[in-house]
């Protein structure tokens, strides 16, 4: 790992050399990494168990531009896909991970699907060929309908942003799964716009690594714009977990669900961070968010914590958390019918993590994969 | 009518968190017999079939159960189960997620493997658990929900009955099958036991009313109170103990 000084001399050195002064979000970025550094001291309290600094390795400078492969079969018309390096900053940019992200980048991937489009297929982004740092940004347009699959399965260390844009009155359901890897830290931002009238649906699920964090913030800023995130985390070993989850209620009669079920075995540490701010716009809004937690050994650990932030009145708000073991009458009925307690035990995690999974994350062989990883 | 010993419980001392429930309770259950339990509420009857299958929370300070000759108490739930023994509970327990078919086939298949004979095919599993639903007046979709999930309390019982009709235990323990049920699902679920019920088979019908009796007519009945059995006799004894109650045999205890 590196000191946060010497990490940023080399990322400054390598940020602005004359190949890639191209890309335009690099000024800013790179600017604001050299009068303001890494606040790689600062105790953030959304950090806590993992610190930013486990972030920033050098595996991220490696100088290679290779962004996700992105395929999208039959689709008619197909969605534009280009890939631009000249880019717009994010609204995430303050984050200091995603700005090591967009001062390294070369280039930014926009998938576009024009206005009233219905894709039957897929946007499979798949990250197995990527390098460290990738931005990936697809724009739904008004009235159109897509969904994404990404699946981040890269090899070594990651640093990735996703943006999706999605238009009004527009349906865009993404299924996401990050694996793999479980050596190298992981970091991932998602950061979400819903505009009027459209639903977004999240399947998100994600392996600890060494760490993982995984940051979603959606905005929801047209009117009856809604979301439904449904996702699982699952640790295994002396796996660290991480997943922050911002839900911002930002325009009149909107909706958001949330639920998340984390599974900690071994000596793994996950936590899960549910986060929804109705602002002053937010009248009408409705929220819910759901956190089931499942310990399968005493010496792991999970850390929930649901939040609600309301600065207006008139809005329909609900969370919860539980944080417990495999249920000892359901395992005693198991075993009265002869089924031995290590099958008892299985049944009974994949029935606690089938609850948070999605029929199409199923069909995607999602869950098989999740359940793969907590083989001892 | 005596025969071999099925299931054998000798002066058998049961205590919950320190407290005494079942206090020197011996029984012995012949193949092929059917012996009704019956008792008033709290008189330890559930507790005596939870001892047996090996639930935790009960401590046994004195006696001992055998199947078959074998001692049961230091045996896991499972093992005791690939003896041969069977609970149908009186609460039976939900497990959403687990569909009902795949608890079926896992436990099928636990016991095929303790048997040491092959899984049934798929093919085969489902031939013959849907023969006995159809039988139990279960439909197919209920296979496919979540263990005793959303369940009615008929429904409940009758899975239970299903369970065991598709394991075939040796020894059958029936903890309150019968209530809960209207008339109907009484006679589907008598049904299910009668059909069950066979030479080189023990049940032991733990139950408040007679009318479970009217249908599974029992070899022997028994009287638990306070943790022990205070009288025992034929199946005219229940119906004494449903014309004149419990009072007067739990007073003498
Ligand atoms: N898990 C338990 N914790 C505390 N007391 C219990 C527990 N299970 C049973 N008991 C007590 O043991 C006695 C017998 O209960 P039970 O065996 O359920 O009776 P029955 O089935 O005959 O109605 C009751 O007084 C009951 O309150
Ligand atoms: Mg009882």
């Amino acid at each position: 790992m590196a000191t946060g000084q010497d990490f940023l001399a080399r990322l400054l050195q390598q940020a602005t050399s004359a190949e890639s002064t191209r890309v335009r979000v690099r000024a800013a970025n790179i600017e604001s990494l050299r009068d303001n550094g890494l606040p790689l001291e600062e105790r953030l309290e959304s950090f806590k168990y993992t610190p930013l600094a486990r972030f920033v390795v050098d595996d991220l400078l490696e100088e290679r531009f290779s962004p996700p492969t992105i395929t999208v079969a039959n689709a008619a018309p197909p969605p534009e896909i280009t890939v631009e390096h000249s880019i717009d900053p994010l609204p995430a940019d303050h984050h200091p991970l995603a700005r090591i992200n967009g001062s390294l980048l070369a280039g930014v991937v926009y998938v576009d699907v024009a206005p009233n489009t219905h894709l039957d297929y897929p946007i499979e982004i798949d990250y197995r060929q990527a390098g460290p740092c990738t931005r990936v940004c697809v724009r739904a347009g008004d009235a159109s309908r897509c969904e994404i699959v990404e699946r981040h399965v890269a090899a070594g260390v990651a640093n990735r942003v996703t943006r999706v844009d999605i238009g009004s009155g527009a349906t865009v359901a993404h299924r996401r799964i990050e694996l793999h890897a479980a050596a190298h830290s992981q970091w991932a931002l998602l950061a979400v716009d819903v505009g009027a009238a459209s639903h977004y649906e999240l399947d998100h699920y994600m392996a600890a690594a060494a760490p993982r964090r995984s940051e979603v913030v959606i905005d929801l800023t047209g009117c009856g714009a809604s979301c439904e995130l449904t996702g699982a985390v699952i640790g295994n070993e002396k796996q660290i977990g991480d997943l922050q989850v911002q839900v911002n209620h930002r325009a009149t009669d909107t909706r958001s669900r949330q639920l998340v079920h984390a599974i900690a075995a071994g000596q793994s540490v996950l936590t899960f961070n549910g986060r929804i701010e109705i602002d002053a716009r937010g009248d009408g809004s409705d929220a819910t968010l759901t956190s089931r937690n499942l310990l399968l050994a005493p010496t792991a650990r999970v850390n929930a914590k649901p939040e609600l932030e309301i600065h207006t009145r008139n809005v329909a708000c609900s969370h919860g958390a539980t944080v417990g073991q495999l249920d000892p009458q359901q395992l005693f009925y198991l075993r009265s019918r002869g089924i031995d307690d290590l099958t008892a035990r299985r049944l009974l995690t994949r029935a606690f993590l089938l609850r948070a999974i999605t029929p199409r994350a199923q069909a995607l062989g999602f869950e098989a994969e999740l359940i793969a990883h907590l083989a001892p | 009518m005596t025969s071999r010993p099925l299931l054998e419980i000798v002066d058998l001392h049961v205590t919950v968190a320190g407290k005494p429930i079942v206090n020197g309770l011996s029984l012995t259950i012949g193949i092929g017999e059917v012996h009704a339990l019956m008792g008033p509420n709290g008189s330890g009857k559930s507790t005596l079939t939870n001892v047996l299958a090996g639930r935790e929370g009960y401590e046994v300070v004195a006696g001992s159960a055998r199947l078959d000759g074998r001692d049961l108490l230091p045996l896991s739930p499972e093992a005791r189960a690939h003896l041969g023994l069977f609970l149908a509970f009186q609460y039976p327990i939900e497990i959403p997620g687990v569909s009902n078919m795949e608890f079926l086939k896992a436990a099928l298949d636990a016991r095929q493997q303790s048997l040491g004979s092959e899984p049934l095919s798929t093919i085969d599993f489902m031939k013959r658990v849907r023969g006995i639903a159809t039988e139990l007046d279960l439909s197919a979709e209920f296979l496919k929900r979540g263990v005793n999930e959303g369940f009615s309390g008929g429904e409940k019982k009758r899975n239970e009955i299903l369970q065991m009709l598709m394991l075939e235990p040796r020894m059958a323990l029936l903890d309150e099958t019968d209530s809960g049920l209207d008339i109907d699902a009484l006679k589907v679920v008598a049904a299910g036991v009668n059909r069950y019920r066979r030479e080189d088979r023990g049940i032991l019908l733990v139950t408040h009313y007679q009318r479970l009796l009217d249908h599974i007519v029992p070899d022997f009945v028994h009287v638990l109170a306070g943790g022990r059995i205070v009288r025992s006799g034929d199946a005219s004894l229940a119906r004494e103990l449903e014309a004149r109650g419990y009072g007067w045999l739990t007073d003498a205890a």
